[in-house]
């Protein structure tokens, strides 16, 4: 019973086994009103170099101060992924020459940064899982340089540097394009708790740069690990994920071109170019960069004692996991539901106020992407489209009740309590929405009409107005004549509109 | 470790320096007199306690507020070139194909404090 496969024919290459290993580094723009160093606002989008000073600009003799809410947020953070806070931290300058680092050094920290080791639990279809992290240390952001399709030279905008940063590294556990996402989106989550930055990687103010590597099963049981490669200018969740398959995809290649020699490589750092979605070589690290560190002279040491720790304690909510844990124990949600419930903070917050108002927890789950939809599109917060959680509950109540069915509550009832303000029973009764007593019913008999009569729902699609007629026949038949006739006219224009392929 | 010719021209080239090799020669001697001074300071007996770094006894920050940040024309004012708007620098060239935009990827590598660098 045991027929053994025939081995594969010797012409077919065999894919070598492998493991994904990405490191992820990450930089944070911290939501303060002033820089790290000095006073200089914090603004995104003011002219430029109108926000600089004798600090920033790097004039001699001008001394730094750090910011101590900057410190309090990084700390937040620090005790929020479970890192070791350091009882002593101290800043060190990091020296190289770019026309916008206008010192010749970045304040940084090397040696005692003010977290180590800690963890983000990372959620996949493959459930929870922890991602180890190696450091988190606070920094200063750079200039910006803005470099000229034409012409010999750049610009440099100041008013970016100084801005206070803090970098998160991973360590290599982040196997799969998948876990890389996974990775950045609870990294985001967790600073949005925090209320410490926007998070917004589209508007640079979280940069990732992941690095990334394969460890190969070579002939006789040998490892071969290929070149790490860094790569930047990664903008967004997708594009993290593209960088890491594509990647892994080119180290393939590269091993499948040279073999174990692959090994013999240098590091290199690739650009993502999301243009073309690929990655090209930057540079190689042959020479590594010598940064020459050394103890920033002009801020003593800083002692975390219990009062900072106390401090940046009371400024840590009740975080994603836990709260999804607590969806799932209290309101019975399923994992799923309480992972996109709980990815920001104001749609968990809202969500829980409903369920408060006497909402459903499962229905009022499945709300949440409609409302954030809303919220999106009028670029407005949750919290002020004018529909509070309270009168929220009170149409999701309607529609468990059946007094109103789910689409025509979403389609007519929700925009029009934003406009208006008015409850959810008044414009029911405004619309006759609620004429027939199920007005599920209603939709599903129009559904029924336009399933059965294909021929007058593709007439009133070519514009064939008077083809409506028949479709309102049929449904009125089936509701027995007590649905209200201009709701039976909208609702089969509503359906008929959105289902056409065309549109 | 003693330090040589080729050490100083190491040092000059990542300070941006020009050393000819003559100057480089002299300064080798110059330094690594200095260097062995300074090193004569780990010769002093220290109490116990002084593995402390801080030598101050009071944390300097500030709170965060913002001030007022200079004009532009007196940030730009000792600048070596500008446009009035921006300083202007030789073309930065960071990126292949010169389609760059906003700079914004950050220089820290993974090269740092030699992390990452066995795996
Ligand atoms: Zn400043």
């Amino acid at each position: 019973m045991t027929a053994t496969p025939p081995p594969p024919p010797a012409s077919t290459p065999v894919p070598p086994k492998y493991r994904v290993l990405v490191g992820i580094e990450v930089h944070l723009q911290l939501r303060t009103r002033s820089k790290m160093f000095c006073r200089c606002p914090v603004r995104f989008g003011s002219p430029p170099n109108t926000l600089t000073c004798p600090v920033c600009l790097g004039m001699p003799g001008a001394l730094p101060v750090p910011n101590r809410d900057a410190m309090l947020m990084a700390l937040a953070l620090a005790t929020a992924m479970q890192c070791e806070l350091a009882e002593l931290t101290k800043f060190d300058r990091k020296n190289y020459f770019y026309p916008d680092l206008p010192k010749g050094y970045q304040i940084s920290q090397l040696d005692r940064p003010l977290g180590s080791g800690g963890v983000i639990e990372i959620i996949t279809e493959d459930g929870v899982r922890p991602i180890r992290l190696q450091r988190l240390h606070i920094e200063e952001d750079t200039g910006k340089s803005l470099h000229e399709d034409a012409g010999n030279v750049s610009r440099v905008d100041l008013n970016r540097a100084g801005t206070p940063l803090v970098e998160v590294v991973s360590e290599p556990d982040i196997t799969s394009a998948a876990e890389a996402r996974a990775y950045l989106t609870a990294l985001r989550a967790l600073v949005r708790y925090l209320d410490i930055s926007d998070g917004n990687m589209q508007e640079g103010n979280l940069r990732c740069e992941p690095n990334i590597n394969l460890h190969i099963e070579g002939p006789g049981g040998t490892t071969i690990k290929t070149p790490i490669v860094e790569v930047k200018n990664v903008n967004s969740v997708r594009n993290v994920g593209r960088a890491v398959t594509l990647e892994v995809e080119r180290q393939l290649a590269e091993y499948a071109a040279l073999g174990p020699a692959v090994a013999d490589g240098h590091r290199s750092t690739r650009g993502y170019d999301d243009t073309h979605d690929r990655t090209f070589l930057m540079r190689r690290k042959e020479d590594a960069h010598d940064y020459r560190y050394f103890p920033e002279p002009d801020i003593p040491p800083i002692t975390i004692g219990s009062a900072w720790l106390r401090e940046a304690a009371e400024r840590v909510p009740e975080l994603p996991h836990a709260r999804r844990a607590r969806f799932v124990e209290e309101y019975g949600l399923s994992d799923y539901d309480a992972d996109q419930v709980c990815r920001e903070r104001p749609t968990a917050d809202f969500f829980e106020q409903a369920v408060k108002a006497g909402a459903g927890a499962k229905p009022a789950a499945n709300w949440m992407d409609e409302l954030n939809r809303h919220a999106n599109e009028r670029g407005a917060p949750l919290d002020q489209l004018g529909v509070g959680p309270e009168r929220f509950a009170a149409l999701v109540k309607m529609v468990e009740a059946g007094k109103i069915a789910h689409k025509a509550a979403a389609r007519e009832v929700l925009p029009r309590m934003m406009e208006t303000g008015e409850e959810p029973e008044q414009i029911v009764d405004e619309l006759g929405l609620g004429q027939i007593d199920d007005s599920a019913l209603l939709w599903s008999a129009a559904q029924d009409a336009i399933d059965q009569n294909p021929k007058a729902a593709a007439d009133f699609r070519a514009g064939k107005e008077q083809a409506l007629g028949a479709l309102m026949g049929l449904v009125m038949r089936e509701t027995g004549g007590k649905a209200n006739p201009k709701v039976v006219r909208r609702v089969l224009v509503e359906i008929l509109t959105e289902s056409d392929p065309e549109n | 470790m003693p330090i040589d010719r080729d050490e100083v021209l190491r040092i000059a080239a990542l300070a941006r320096l020009r050393v000819s090799p003559e100057e480089a020669e002299a300064l080798a001697g110059d330094l690594d007199r200095i260097v062995a001074h300074i090193d004569s300071l780990r010769e002093v007996e220290l109490p116990d306690d002084s593995g402390s770094l801080t030598y101050f006894d009071q944390d300097v920050h500030r709170e965060d507020r913002a001030g007022e940040s200079l004009s532009r024309d007196d940030a730009l004012k000792n600048a070596a070139e500008t446009d009035g708007e921006f300083f202007l620098v030789p073309q930065v060239v960071d990126k292949p194909g010169g389609k760059t935009r906003d700079d914004r990827a950050t220089r820290s590598g993974g090269d740092d404090a030699g992390r990452g660098g066995d795996r």
